[in-house]
């Protein structure tokens, strides 16, 4: 077999101080030898000189060699740190090709690495995530299933299934020995339901784990001059802004990405409300702004704090995932007793709205398994399954099996054991070149 | 039907293997010779005398919808028949028998005798002729030549078989018969990987000295169930069978004399079964059970001998008397032929193809006990896909079932993936499509197969066309015919009132919902045989599970056309274990669906596999 040898700048594309370009497969030492003249001693960094095939200088700079398998693809793998200009990388990547080697396409790398057994599926899948990871607690929660933890976890399944299993196929299989109770449906349930239960935690967490992967939507939302803008930029100001390519600026709302108490969220200040609207152009604003209320994960009422009791049109939007905030604080002496009070000139309430979003948060995203959309469908279809034992365990223990073998096949496909044609493509293919 | 002419098949044992590969080979038309010691011991049952079970009696079924002999036999022979697991659900009912011994011989004789292209020879087999690295012919003790396209080697335990009882060795095959020394040098020279077992045999008992007042009885069923599809009713009288235990000073005089019988003495060095333990073994291995059920099972209706199943033993035979004479009903049993237990070699089956071909002698096909198997049903089962493909050798066509499609699948599948670590026996644990897999409908799925291919006499041929069609004429109905929640309500099926129109077989697959309720108001269903009825309810009892199932075959196939070249280098994969690459290498599996069969293989492991296989045309 002759496989093809790969490279890609692996850190961003752009310019950049250093920039690492990652080489791997079979041609990595023979390339880095020509270019550099030498491999040196195996994870040890070494100073070298990037010269053309052709002699001429291209850059200076630091050469890691990662003889297989002890890389992170498996194969042999060198790195480079170069400067991080495009006419470097240019050169580089003409010198590459000159010698066979070939550019690598997104998730080529992990695409190894995943052939050469250094990750499995669900790990994979993990790194993905790990790679997308913004905040502090998606970090927490990709690095657990990168290394392995839901894959644990459906091997304990699987295992403990397989053995529940057991136990209805020996009352199957020996009918007339002794010592098979009849009672094996009761033997068999407490595996059954452990994993059951166990499922179900997963399935009812992923919810809030996939919240913390995905960033948690917070709405705010109030009449025209409540003070929201003036709370979306201070809630601004104070938090982590993530830079994003996608700020999504419309006439009727804005929104921006931001660290908030280490989770992701993704903070929306929307067109006033308003009990009846003027024009079309408004109502259809207002349509918007209520339809983004309404898929909100926390919703931040705004209500000045001058103007009585919220009206009923606002008044309905509060519940269990709303603060209400009341609004320019610093203009009045008595305070509402019920609701935040808040300034954003004096800062008053600023800290305490917070603490309270980010303990709402606590509650709504919680770290944990995060599985994948494919994941989360296979362990549901597992689940379902087992749902099914019941049924049958009394009258017919061959089809109370059926539902175990059927759970623990799901869990084998979560784990790897995937038809010819699925889905190893889309979930390579879901990385960046030089991953 | 096709036929192939002018091949000569030579079959060497008259066992329940060799019996099938004979027949079967001649079905299929070719000129076929059965070469066995002695002629009037074909069709003998060696061990416990009784043919089924639960996956066993699957077996039988399908061996009879492939125009096999051997449920024919035992219909004619049977004397206890009894369906086993029949409070439990319709795919897990196995049906089982004992046999007249005596009976069980002459029906399998005349059988053969029956079959056309068939001629039994009496010798021994001393050699195979090898030519140009494949098996053309055998060579008789006689000194006598016979050339042949393909040899069915199906000689079970006689491969070194020693005998152990006490501290007494005999080599041997069966008791009394001569061990096949020369053919298992021949296929040790081939440098086959091969193994040792060991299976052991009770006493048995003469039944005029069995206290049978002071026994519970086993009876028969009062309607038995014939095991093959052509028989209409069992003419053969019924049986009881006794049952009796172990006790404390049983157990007591095993546990003195351990030390005095071959099990524990370390002479024998064979893997024996763990489900079908000696008594030896299940007084050291379980020894807070008190007792142990032994169930006495009369050898035929005029034999005054009786199998105590249970009780199998390689102890000295004075030590067998006095434990035997320590059971209730047994005080004063006479032992007419002590216990035994016997040591044999086997070939890995992973050697094998298929086909049951061997890789390293084209032309040389074996079956039965010789790849491992324990039991006749599994014997047998080899025995016919050995036969069928032997005449097809050289042809480049080949007979095989797959898991989805019966247990014959099932067992070679694990045979030629998995090898085997003790005795095979068959359950239905094994398979996957346990619930479409049933001992009722084992014609629907093999019958037209068999027919295809050629191993299906014309008899057969016409009466499973008839029977078949008015199967899936009564199945469609069942389907197509509707009704609604009030139709239901008017026939006293109360459903939910949520509009929705359901089918017959929708409505016997309702809890409480049996045909006896829907007899009387659907002619079709009063008027269906009693083996439609039962496939019916099978139907109905496992409707929840078809889709799923179907999805499951699907992807079993889907993973089985994942091909793997033969030359695939399994040791260039860098995240396979080097233990696992080590078993790959031993199998080579064929597919992907085999590779993930393969023992430790895991869903990792596989994927791993899978990205290999699907790269090798891109890189080659």
């Amino acid at each position: 077999m002759t496989q093809p040898t790969l490279f890609a700048r692996a850190s961003g594309s752009g310019r950049a101080g250093v920039a690492v370009f990652r080489i791997s497969g079979p041609l990595a030492a023979h390339a880095v030898r020509t270019l550099t003249g030498g491999l040196g001693k195996p994870r040890y960094a070494r100073r070298v000189e990037v010269r053309d095939t052709d002699g001429s200088f291209v850059d200076d700079g630091l050469s890691l060699w990662f003889p297989a398998p002890h890389s992170f693809t498996g194969d042999d793998v060198v790195e480079l740190q170069l400067h991080g200009s495009p006419a470097v990388t240019q050169r580089l990547a003409s010198a590459l090709e000159e010698l066979g080697l070939e550019p690598a396409g997104p998730g080529a790398f992990t695409m190894q690495a995943f052939a050469n057994g250094k990750l499995d599926l669900t790990q994979a899948e993990g790194l993905a995530e790990l790679l997308e990871a913004e905040t502090k607690r998606q970090h927490e929660q990709a690095i657990g299933n990168y290394r392995g933890a839901l894959r644990d976890r459906a091997d304990n399944w699987r295992r403990d299934l397989i053995a529940a299993m057991a136990v209805l196929d020996a009352a199957v299989d020996f009918p007339d020995e002794e010592g098979v109770p009849e009672d094996v449906a009761q033997r068999a349930r407490p595996a059954v339901d452990a994993v059951q239960a166990s499922l179900t935690t997963t399935l009812e967490q992923a919810a809030g784990a996939r919240r913390l992967a995905e960033g948690l939507k917070v709405v705010i939302i109030g009449p025209p001059n409540a003070g929201k803008s003036s709370l979306f930029n201070a809630l601004l100001r104070s938090e982590r802004a993530i830079v994003s390519d996608e700020a999504g600026t419309t006439r009727d709302f804005i929104s921006a990405r931001l660290e908030w108490d280490g989770y992701l969220v993704e903070l929306t200040d929307t067109a006033g409300l308003r009990e009846d609207a003027t024009s079309p152009v408004e109502q259809a604003g207002i349509d918007r702004a209520e339809g983004l209320a309404a898929e909100a994960d926390l919703l931040v009422i705004c209500w000045p704090s001058g103007e009585g009791e919220l009206p009923d049109w606002l008044e309905r939007w509060r519940g269990p995932q709303s603060i209400v905030v009341r609004t320019k604080a610093d203009q009045i002496a008595q305070l509402s007793a019920q609701d935040l009070s808040l300034s954003v000139i004096t800062d008053v309430g600023l800290d305490e709205l917070r603490a309270l979003a980010a303990s709402r948060f606590a509650e709504l995203a919680a770290p944990g398994m995060a599985p994948t959309q494919r994941q989360a469908a296979l362990l549901s279809e597992a689940l379902s399954s087992l749902c099914e034992f019941d049924r049958f365990a009394l009258v017919a223990p061959e089809a109370a099996a059926e539902c175990l073998r059927a759970a623990s096949r799901s869990l084998e496909v979560l784990t790897g054991r995937i038809a010819p044609d699925d889905i190893l493509d889309d979930i390579f293919s879901s990385f960046c070149i030089g991953k | 039907m096709k036929h192939v002419p002018d091949k000569r098949v030579l079959v060497v044992g008259g066992g329940h293997a060799g019996c099938e590969a004979a027949a079967a080979a001649a079905r299929m038309g070719a000129d076929t010779l059965l070469v066995t010691h002695r002629a009037d011991t074909i069709g003998e049952m060696s061990c416990n005398p009784a043919i089924g079970g639960v996956g066993k009696g699957h077996l039988v079924r399908e061996i009879d919808a492939l125009d096999g002999l051997m449920a024919r036999a035992i219909d004619q022979a049977g004397i206890q028949f009894r369906m086993l697991n029949a409070s439990k659900g319709p795919a897990v009912r196995g049906p089982r028998s004992q046999a007249d011994r005596k009976l069980y011989r002459q029906a399998m004789q005349s059988l053969i005798k029956a079959q056309e292209h068939l001629t039994v020879v009496e010798g021994g087999v001393e050699d195979i002729i090898v030519k140009e690295g494949r098996c053309c012919g055998v060579l008789l003790a006689s000194g006598e030549h016979i050339e042949a396209d393909a040899v069915v080697v199906t000689t079970g335990t006689f491969l070194r078989g020693m005998i152990h009882r006490g501290e007494e060795r005999t080599p041997a095959g069966r008791l009394g018969e001569s061990p096949s020394v020369g053919l298992g040098d021949r296929l040790e020279g081939l440098g086959l990987p091969m193994g040792r077992l060991k299976t052991g045999t009770p006493p048995r008992l003469a039944s005029s000295t069995i206290d049978w007042d002071r026994l519970e009885t086993q009876e028969a069923d009062s309607q038995p169930v014939p095991f093959s599809f052509l028989t209409a009713s069992i003419q053969v009288p019924q049986i009881a069978c006794g049952i009796t235990h172990t006790n404390a000073s049983t157990h007591q005089i095993i546990q003195e004399n351990l030390h005095r019988t071959a099990t524990y003495s370390g002479a024998l060095s064979g893997k024996g079964p763990r489900y079908c333990p000696s008594i030896e073994d299940k007084v050291v291995r379980f020894a807070d059970k008190p007792s142990h059920q032994i169930f006495l099972e009369p050898e035929g209706l005029d034999d005054d001998k009786v199998y105590p199943n249970g009780i199998s033993n390689a102890l000295p035979t004075d030590v067998q008397q006095s434990f035997v004479h320590s059971i209730v009903g047994l005080e004063q049993a006479v032992l007419v032929e002590p216990g035994y237990a016997i040591e044999y070699d086997y070939v890995d089956p992973r050697a094998l193809t298929r086909e049951l071909e061997l890789r390293a002698m084209p032309g040389l096909f074996l079956a039965g006990q010789i790849n491992g198997t324990t039991g006749y049903e599994e014997a047998a089962a080899q025995g016919l896909v050995a036969g069928a493909n032997a005449a097809l050798s050289g042809s480049g066509e080949g007979f095989s079932v797959d898991r989805s499609e019966g247990y014959i699948g099932v067992l070679i599948d694990d045979l030629v993936t998995l090898g085997v670590s003790e005795p095979y026996r068959m359950f239905t644990s094994r398979a996957e499509y346990r619930l479409s897999l049933r001992a009722d409908n084992a014609d629907d799925r093999l019958t037209q197969k068999g027919i295809d291919a050629g191993v299906v006499g014309e008899e057969r041929a016409a009466l499973f066309h008839v029977k078949h069609s008015n199967w899936q004429k009564l199945l469609s109905w069942s389907r197509e015919t509707k009704l609604t929640p009030p139709q239901a309500e008017t026939i006293g099926i109360r459903v939910k009132q949520d509009g929705r129109r359901r089918s017959v077989l929708d409505l016997l697959s309702l809890p409480d919902v049996g045909l006896q309720e829907l007899d009387k108001h659907f002619e079709s269903l009063a008027r269906a045989s009693t083996d439609e009825r039962a496939k019916l309810e099978a139907e109905a009892t496992y409707a929840g599970f078809i889709d799923r199932q179907t999805a499951d075959i699907q992807a079993y196939r889907q993973e089985s056309a994942m091909k793997i070249p033969a030359d695939f280098p399994f040791e260039a994969i860098n995240g396979l274990s080097s233990e696992l690459i080590e078993r790959l290498k031993k199998t080579r599996p064929t597919d992907l669906g085999q590779a993930a069969r393969v023992e430790g293989i895991t869903p990792a492991a596989l994927s791993l596999l899978l990205v290999h296989l699907k790269k090798l045309p891109r890189v080659a």
